[in-house]
């Protein structure tokens, strides 16, 4: 899976758990610019993509995501 | 993502996610009307998290705008030690496929002892139908706060911790409480010593699911088998320790919608909302191959062939669940005769002829002959579960009768049984010795209906049944049949006023009330009890709160028979007028004109409410074909 195609993947998932069909994934894209973006809106995220990728990430990574960007890289890391 | 999962964690059962659902979601917002009926159909589908919280926000918004006649409500209360904001969205769309529309009452975060043991807590002050204790062996004390010693767990301590919130939810709420089982932590200290070691955790919460099961069995309260779940998923996919730790979830994410369906169904079931009849398919369900085509010797049904095994497998569990009171019925395409042969001669057969109720075999399309089989046996369809091999034929029921459940089962025969049962159509929070004897009993209608064929006129065919009639306070021993009838009779319900089995307990003792419970027996057997009664009594004026009839006995004069007892029972009390109100729903139209036919007359109340006024003295008793009915009556 090439980074668009990534990138589409979770532009896709994000406008489900955030119910907004606005959301254009960005890397800059980031915690503080959404407001549903919040603490448990970021463990639907996570677990949305964990499940959709067929991935898991660390504790430490789950705590350390606040950008889409992040979250991008982590997920090709996991699916290279 | 499109093709069936096999795994029981992803409901497998249930048809996935096919129409647009924000769409759909919006037209529902958009039409009047009832929104029961569109917000079940999407609910009976698979949803995650997502797709439930859409439902569920949908379903805030029209519920303000007035009730759902075709749902029944229920208020639940959330107690837990853990993160319930997943849980509430998911528990709402769940419901729905259960026909239930929950409202959900929340209480703070680890809070549940104080809710419970305070009479003005939210909780206790909200008086729920239920409260769902959702806590799992970390929000109970097995361990004492800096307790050194080994071993250090406790099932007792963590037990009469529960036992204070239940009895304190009991008390001052006069809630049911549904229990839960604790499933096994994953981690073991000793290895396979831990399980006979007292005090490990394994070992603890093994004794206190054991204490708990029967102590819920003998205190009252609900159980939910959480343990069982869990182990079905596996412990392993069942607990994810990172969200535990980072948000307080209990068990992994995607477990939920499988756990919320499971408090669902028993929430349904605590409504009567389960269903009662297995309608069965022939080919390749009930055996392998086709008996048209392969003969009474080709079909694969014997002991020693893999296939005929797997489906012997599927008949004795049909066989157990009629057993334990569901109907059974036959719906297949297919020669009458060849079919007959199989039930009659072929030696794999486990099912009977005389196991199935009805026998609806022929070339029509499978949707007319699902609703024959629901008329022949007074049942809705809302009842109806059909388990069929074939899938074109299980899309065209669920779009022809999206009231029928039809559980995919994919194409192997040996994963039937499971998926069937995982479902949980057929959920039960109490057997009762009625339930024992069901099936049984509708064979017996299909007989009197016979009979009624061949009898002239109506009082001659109830006279020639030899009936009987018994009335009856609620008693404790029946309480489990009474309350049953309360929540699952739809039809003929005046009211349609639901009571948990506490309150009818509290019913048992009260002086303001008078009940009755109704039994019928005829020569064709003891249909047990059919009827129930809750008079609110006072000096001159009877209430009738609660007048429901088994649709066992719909034309029978039941109703008659037990007017003549309300009022004759009115009159020796000293009171002057019977009181009667009709609240209609979407499915008790059968009796819109009850009190006007039993000679009630209407009045309207200030507030534009309609009453129906019965003068005591003025009564003339029906004649009813009751023989020893009046004796009875009088000798009270």
């Amino acid at each position: 899976m090439n980074s668009d195609e990534i990138r589409t993947s979770v532009e896709q998932i994000a406008r489900e758990v955030f119910d907004d069909e606005t959301i254009v994934v960005t890397d800059s894209l980031g915690k503080d610019d959404l407001k549903s973006w919040d603490s448990l809106g970021h463990i639907r995220l996570i677990t949305a993509t964990e499940e959709a990728f067929g991935i898991s990430f660390t504790i430490e990574e789950i705590e350390a995501v606040s950008s889409m960007g992040q979250l991008l890289r982590n997920i090709a890391e996991k699916t290279s | 993502m499109s093709s069936t999962p096999s795994s029981l964690i992803d409901l497998p059962w249930l048809p996935r996610l096919s129409a647009n659902l924000r769409v759909r979601l919006q037209t529902v917002e958009q039409e009047g009307g009832d929104f029961g009926p569109s917000l079940r159909l999407l609910a009976n589908q698979f949803l995650g998290l997502n797709e439930a919280t859409s439902i569920a926000r949908t379903l805030s918004r029209v519920r303000a705008r007035g009730p759902s006649l075709s749902l029944s409500p229920f208020r639940l209360a959330l107690v837990s030690n853990a993160t319930t904001d997943f849980l509430k969205p998911m528990l709402m769309a769940s419901a729905l496929r259960y026909g239930v529309l929950l409202e959900i009452l929340e209480a703070d975060f680890g809070q549940a002892m104080q809710e419970a043991i305070d009479p003005a807590s939210s909780i206790n002050t909200a008086k729920p139908d239920a409260v769902l204790l959702a806590i799992d062996y970390r929000g109970l004390p097995f361990r004492s706060p800096g307790d050194a010693q080994w071993p250090a767990w406790d099932a007792h301590a963590a037990l009469a911790e529960l036992s204070a919130i239940r009895d304190g939810f009991r008390t001052h709420g006069s809630a049911t409480c549904l229990v839960q089982t604790l499933p096994a932590p994953v981690e073991l200290l000793l290895g396979s010593l831990d399980v006979g070691s007292p005090g490990t955790l394994r070992a603890s919460v093994a004794q206190f699911n054991t204490l708990l099961v029967s102590d819920v069995a003998t205190r009252g309260d609900v159980l939910v088998d959480v343990e069982w779940l869990a182990q079905c998923v596996g412990l392993d996919a069942w607990y994810d320790d990172r969200y535990w730790h980072l948000a307080r979830l209990p068990f992994a994410q995607r477990a939920l919608p499988l756990y919320a369906d499971f408090i669902a169904r028993v929430i349904g079931a605590m409504r009567g909302k389960s269903r009662k009849c297995l309608v069965l398919d022939l080919d390749n369900t009930l055996w392998g191959g086709v008996i048209g085509d392969d003969g009474i010797d080709g079909i694969a049904l014997n002991q020693g062939d893999a296939r005929g095994e797997a489906f012997r497998s599927i008949q004795l569990m049909a066989a157990d669940l009629r057993r334990r009171g569901i109907v059974l019925a036959v719906c297949s395409k297919n020669d009458e005769a060849a079919a007959r042969q199989a039930f009659r001669t072929h030696p794999g057969m486990i099912l009977k002829e005389s196991d199935i109720a009805v026998f609806m075999v022929n070339w029509d399309d499978k949707a007319t002959n699902i609703e024959r089989i629901a008329k022949e046996l007074d049942l809705g369809l809302d009842s109806m579960v059909l388990l069929d091999d074939n899938p074109v034929e299980r899309a065209q029921v669920r779009e022809a009768l999206p009231e029928v459940a039809v559980p995919e089962v994919g194409d192997d025969p040996s994963l039937y049984p499971r998926l069937l049962l995982a479902a949980g159509y057929f959920e039960s929070v109490g057997i009762t010795a009625d339930d024992l004897v069901r099936a049984e009993q509708y064979r017996g209608n299909a007989d009197r209906s016979r009979l009624m064929r061949t009898t002239r006129n109506l009082d001659e065919f109830l006279r020639s049944l030899d009936m009987r009639i018994d009335f009856a306070p609620f008693t404790t021993t029946t309480r489990k049949r009474v309350a049953q009838l309360i929540n699952k009779t739809n039809q003929f319900n005046v009211t349609t006023r639901r009571y948990t089995e506490n309150q009818v307990a509290a019913l048992e003792e009260s002086q303001q009330h008078r009940t009755f419970q109704i039994s019928v027996s005829d020569r064709f057997g003891d249909n047990g009890i059919v009827g129930v009664v809750i008079c609110a009594i006072g000096t001159t004026d009877w209430e009738i709160d609660t007048m429901l009839l088994s649709c066992r006995v719909l034309n029978r004069k039941v109703e008659e028979a037990i007017c003549n007892r309300i009022v004759e029972d009115a009159r020796r009390a000293g009171a002057s007028r019977v009181i009667g109100r009709f609240v209609p729903t979407a499915r008790n139209g059968i009796v819109k004109d009850l009190f006007q036919r039993l000679g009630f007359k209407s009045h309207s109340d200030s507030d534009g409410n309609e009453r129906w006024v019965l003068d005591v003295d003025a009564f003339a008793p029906f004649d009813v074909p009751f023989p020893g009915f009046s004796a009875a009556a009088t000798e009270h």
